[in-house]
């Protein structure tokens, strides 16, 4: 039996008896609206936003003191958030007028300063207020980031009117990003009025919406604490939730400080420090920036242990003073925005014909391994794709794909990929429409990998779709190397080969020799008589023995059956101290 | 006999399908159902090993997916997503309970018991997956039934790739002996 048999049917069994709730689920969904709606957007170019946000405020004081009208109702009817890092919170009536606006934090008295501390905004139309508020929010750079997020909450009983407010809101907003072409995501959420979630805004000086988000993350992960979350911006909770909230991330006041210690200018005055969350990275990481004598230094800071990823230790004692004028020294590490921008003016340049489409599903991954970005977007039916150094922020490698969509009746679209030549507009190649097979797929395999047949143990091979192509994904060990190889479906081509070196040690029997294999390893012989020793049993009283030398969570262990008087023994032992980590007795049936 | 499993959802549609739910689009939820019920009730079954208890869990996984579809960020990896998102979940339970995250061997309960399962499936199920380890069952199922790579397993289990290899390795020999009638 295969192993894909034995998989087989455990898949069958599985979906065979996993309970069918669909329609029970659709009933209660409707009851349910979507917790908090992303609207994703594009941004270009950064710093281009004076301007805008000054014609913005000139159109609020022109509102503010042309159309100064309280309408008859001064009775607060809904009540709108922006939460960035700064909080601030609109009273609003029925008429959509503000009647009253501040600050819940400091950054957020800060950013209303210029505007009567809010005052300035009474009478207003909302959306009107909002619109100047997010200017000045863009104007401060909380929303330079390429992911960084603004959430709008929109708390109203009448449910109708908070969802409408809610779109209109999310679309002025959207708007006055767009003009000052920030790429900031914009979430937005309306409810209804919650005492209780009020009383523990007000405890930690958040808005109610921002409470209401927190309160999400928990529901992810309950052992997250409120206060600490009420720390964290609004990227950092979305990031989060996007995470599934495996754990308190460390912050970015922790994440300066550890940077700055390794840095070793924690005792002086005079680095700035500049932090930016990237928990969306694969590894979630603090990116702190710190300025010193002239020159800028990256560091990445793990985001939920603290351990520094990468960066220069001690500059201090280690840097010459920076020539003049050079700006940014040679450590300047590259940010995964600068990434995404070098991809970017490298696009615009290469394809010109091409300007002012649009460019969606953009993503910037870093490889550790390579020291490079990934950079992938869409533009024009074509996938992007780039590796920008992250060193010196050169892009090393452009492939473009056109990814045709799939016909129905047809395998799928066919592709046609093409190394830095690739030129958009000017069609596809097209492949033979076929399947060589799994067999011919793992041919194909073996030789790429320059493995035999006889020495491979396969993990995987799967026929799949990936951007309408249909392929092989195959997996296979050999030695201690894992090989993760696509193989093109209609070609043979292959289309992806990664290896890596794994530490396997299981099961082989010459592994579990009485000879120490290592310094460390006390030896099969002496893992048994420890187990032996534990029943109070000899070894002529057992029978059936079993002992294998594995790798459990990363120890190295030997794990012992065996069967004695009626009983049925299991020890896991740690094969460098002997001692002895789970043991249990059964009945032999 | 060589063969190679139906493609499985592909992560690309996937993709689309928990942006459409993200949307409010009930069919393509009902879709995404269809695709992922299975893996995320194997996921709630190899942490609870309780065939009732991960009945309910998969549907509030399944409410979870349906509030939450708007913060997957499209990278590839919507399984892997949510079964984080499952699996939270059912650790959370278990918490609760002040189980603890750990499954004895006495505790795997796989047949629901308003069930018509066959005879070889309650074999498959019950008896085989039942003599593995708790560690050794759910990277056999999730391998067997999400399609994820041994790599995502690792990461979603928070294990080196190394030992999910090995155990990966030890349970498919297990069963193989169990299923040829050692």
């Amino acid at each position: 039996m295969t192993d894909r048999e034995i998989e087989l049917k455990i898949r069958k069994a599985v979906e065979n008896t996993a309970p069918d709730g669909l329609s029970k689920l659709l009933s209660e969904i409707d009851d349910r609206k979507g917790a908090v709606n992303i609207v994703e957007k594009t941004g270009k170019r950064r710093n281009r936003w004076i301007g805008i946000v000054a014609a913005c405020l000139a159109l609020v004081l022109v509102a503010g003191a042309g159309g100064f009208y309280y309408g008859q109702n001064y009775s607060v009817a809904t009540v709108v958030s922006l939460d960035v890092n700064p909080s601030i919170e609109l009273r609003v009536n029925r008429n959509e007028k503000v009647l009253s606006c501040r600050g819940l934090n400091a950054e957020g008295q800060d950013i209303l300063a210029s505007m009567g501390g809010g005052a300035d905004l009474e009478g207003a139309k909302v959306s009107v207020a909002v619109n100047a508020i997010v200017g000045a929010i863009v104007k401060s750079g909380y929303l330079d980031s390429l992911s960084s997020a603004i959430l709008i909450s929109v708390e109203d009983n009448d449910t109708q009117r908070g969802a409408s407010l809610q779109a209109k809101l999310v679309a002025e907003v959207d708007g006055v990003l767009q003009t000052a072409s920030s790429s900031a995501g914009v979430l937005s959420q309306s409810m209804t009025v919650d005492a209780d979630l009020n009383k523990q805004a007000q405890q930690n000086n958040i808005s109610s919406g921002k409470a209401a988000y927190i309160n999400q993350v928990i529901a992810l992960n309950p052992s997250l604490e409120f206060d600490r979350l009420a720390q964290l911006t609004v990227e950092e909770l979305r990031d989060l939730i996007r995470l599934g909230a495996p754990a308190m991330p460390i912050g970015k006041s922790e994440a300066s400080r550890i940077a700055g210690e390794y840095a070793g200018v924690l005792e002086l005055d005079s680095p700035a420090g500049f932090v930016d969350p990237e928990l969306d990275d694969v590894v979630p990481n603090y990116e702190v920036d710190i300025f010193w004598n002239g020159r800028e230094y990256e560091y990445m800071v793990d985001a939920f242990t603290g351990e520094i990823i990468s960066g220069q230790p001690d500059i201090v004692s280690r840097e010459q003073p920076a020539p003049s004028g050079t700006g940014a020294g040679t450590a300047t590490a590259v940010s995964s925005d600068d990434a995404l921008n070098a991809a970017l003016a490298y696009f615009g340049e290469k394809h010109p014909e091409l300007a002012g489409q649009e460019i969606a599903g953009k993503s910037v991954e870093y490889d550790r391994e390579d020291n490079d970005y990934d950079v992938e977007f869409w533009c024009s039916g074509y996938e992007f794709d780039y590796d920008v150094d992250a060193s010196t922020g050169a892009v090393r490698r452009e492939d473009t794909r056109y990814v045709k969509p799939a016909e129905p009746g047809t395998a799928g679209g066919q592709s046609s990929g093409t190394s830095n030549t690739g030129t958009p507009g000017t069609g596809s190649a097209t492949a033979p429409n076929g399947d060589i097979g799994a067999d011919a797929a793992k041919e194909a395999a073996l030789k790429k990998a320059g493995v035999s047949a006889s020495d491979a143990v396969w993990l995987k091979c799967q026929r799949e779709y990936d951007d309408g192509r249909l392929e092989y994904e195959i997996e296979l060990y050999s030695g201690s190397t894992e090989y993760d190889i696509t193989v093109d479906a209609a070609t043979g081509e292959i289309v992806k080969f990664e290896t890596e070196l794994i530490d396997l040690h299981h099961d082989d029997d010459h592994h579990s020799t009485g000879t120490a294999a290592q310094t460390s390893d006390i030896g099969a012989d002496a893992a048994k008589s420890a187990a032996f020793t534990h029943a109070g049993i000899t070894e002529g009283q057992a029978s059936r023995v079993k002992c294998e030398r594995d790798y459990d969570d990363g120890r190295l262990v030997y794990e012992v059956e065996f069967k004695s008087n009626g009983y049925e023994y299991e020890y896991k032992i740690d094969a460098s101290t002997g001692s002895i980590l789970e043991h249990e007795r059964d009945w032999d049936d | 006999m060589e063969e190679t499993m139906e493609p499985e959802a592909p992560a690309a549609e996937l993709e689309r399908l928990l942006e459409l739910t993200a949307k409010g689009d009930r069919d393509a939820f009902s879709r995404l159902y269809g695709r992922t019920r299975a893996a995320v009730y194997a996921t709630a079954l190899t942490v609870t090993g309780d065939a009732g208890r991960s009945e309910e869990l998969c549907h509030d996984a399944f409410l979870r997916i349906w509030d939450y579809a708007s913060s997957y960020r499209p990278r590839g990896t919507p399984m892997a997503w949510i079964l984080t998102v499952t699996r939270n979940l059912c650790l959370m339970e278990l918490r609760r309970e002040k189980r603890g995250a750990t499954l004895t061997d006495e505790e795997w309960a796989a047949i629901p018991a308003r069930s018509d399962a066959s005879a070889e499936d309650r074999e498959v199920l019950q008896t085989a997956l039942g003599r593995l380890k708790p560690d050794e069952r759910q990277i056999v199922v999730l391998h067997a039934v999400s399609g994820m790579k041994h790599r995502e397993i690792a990461k979603l289990l928070d294990l080196p790739l190394g030992t999910v290899l090995s155990k990966y390795r030890r349970a498919i020999e297990k069963l193989r002996g169990i299923m040829e009638g050692e």
